[in-house]
């Protein structure tokens, strides 16, 4: 998970008004270099909280963006060099992302955070997963069916 | 020259996973379709929810590739396997994306509202008892609930807070969905829609729905819900006038998924 994504998260626990920026725990940081890209980087400048992105990027041992940014700073490649590499090329690998408000952990295992909740911590949980399939999704289910009712299916 | 799309032999899999099926092909088909408009569009975030084997995220970001470099991906399932499984198919491929494990999109809902610019969606469509629905593993792949819509009626709105002003929304639907009620419920938001991809297959007929926000839009569907009840009948029928010249053959690019 890179920092861009760090910044997107917050914790939605029930009850939890403040969840945002989750305090990292990195046991694990890797760095993977990418094509650095001005335009998106003006782009997203506008909507990253730069705060948390200096004090997670100090978290991951990345010490070198500045305290305050502003817009006119994008001009300079020195600046756009540190923000991308912050945002885009630093990936906490193992550890954790941690409320807050009521420090619950949720667990970053191979660079995958787990944000998903307990029962009694929402409101409402459903699952979703995707579709697709060695057999079509409506197949899968025929078969179910047919297996529970094949006494029937072949009378 | 590389595939445009993810190459079959390099997705990864896992028993508790579902491979890329008839429904992921044509998300796929109406991807590439839509490819030249895709790269106009120059969107900044594209989302994937429900990823699966990571075969549409993946294809996305190669059919991005070459013309937009600076594209940020972040798919999510709430299968833990899925994601792995994803990350193995990205890393087969040389691209990237942040991975969640997530219940659609839970923890992004404040900070990523309005910024997706695309996102892309395959639900669990298939009409279940409501009692499957959510259930671990494989089944969360398909367990639809009723008319296979509770999911997709608890990503709609989802989808539509994390959307930008310019965003577009792929959505999978099986024909018992009501895919005219899902258009004239997006409608509602502001939403227009299209047919991007229509396919029969022995099991399934699915449509491939593309929506965006668009302000005469949603003047129609207040009018349209007041003076006219067969509404979802009618939007349906503007959009299936579209399809003939949409239509998308699986023949023509079924060299490069393999």
């Amino acid at each position: 998970m890179r920092l861009i994504t760090h910044n997107m998260l917050s914790s939605n626990i029930k009850g939890v008004t403040n969840g945002f920026p989750l305090r990292i725990e990195a046991e694990k940081v890797v760095e993977k270099p990418v094509e650095i890209d001005p335009k998106f980087l003006k782009n997203m400048f506008v909507k990253i909280d730069w705060k948390a992105l200096v004090d997670a990027s100090r978290i991951m041992g990345y010490a070198d963006l500045p305290d305050e940014a502003n817009p006119s700073m994008l001009e300079l490649d020195e600046f756009l060099q540190k923000f991308h590499h912050a945002l885009l090329e630093l990936h906490l690998e193992e550890g954790a992302l941690v409320c807050p408000q009521t420090d619950r952990r949720f667990p970053v295992i191979k660079g995958i955070p787990n944000m998903l909740l307990h029962e009694d911590e929402l409101f409402l949980q459903r699952g979703v997963s995707h579709g697709g399939g060695g057999t079509p999704k409506t197949q899968s289910r025929t078969f179910k069916y047919l297996d529970l009712n094949t006494s029937l299916s072949c009378a | 020259m590389s595939s445009k799309t993810a190459q079959i032999r390099l997705v990864s899999s896992h028993p508790e996973v579902y491979e890329p099926c008839d429904d992921s092909f044509a998300l796929v088909d109406a991807l590439l379709a839509d490819r030249a408009h895709l790269l106009e569009h120059h969107p900044s975030i594209c989302m994937e929810v429900g990823c699966g084997s990571g075969y549409v995220i993946t294809s996305l970001a190669l059919i991005l590739r070459q013309e937009a470099p600076g594209v940020h991906y972040i798919a999510t399932d709430i299968n833990p396997h899925a994601m792995r499984v994803t990350r193995e198919t990205l890393e087969a491929h040389e691209v990237n994306a942040d991975l969640i494990i997530a219940d659609i999109a839970s923890g992004l809902d404040k900070r990523l509202k309005g910024l997706v610019d695309v996102m892309v969606v395959n639900p669990p469509y298939v009409p279940t008892p409501e009692d499957e629905v959510g259930s671990e593993g494989i089944a969360s792949a398909w367990a639809g609930g009723e008319n296979g819509r509770s999911v997709i009626d608890r990503i709609l709105p989802i989808a539509v807070n994390l959307l930008s002003e310019k965003g577009w929304l792929y959505l999978v639907t099986l024909t018992a969905n009501n895919p005219s009620e899902i258009c004239l419920q997006m409608r509602k938001k502001g939403y227009a829609a299209r047919i991007v991809v229509q396919r029969s297959t022995d099991e399934e007929s699915l449509h491939i729905i593309k929506f965006w926000r668009d302000i005469d839009t949603q003047v129609d569907a207040k009018e349209m819900v007041t003076v006219n009840k067969s509404a979802p009948a009618r939007v349906m029928e503007s959009l299936l006038t579209e399809v003939p010249r949409l239509l998308f053959r699986r023949s023509s690019n079924s060299n490069s998924t393999g």
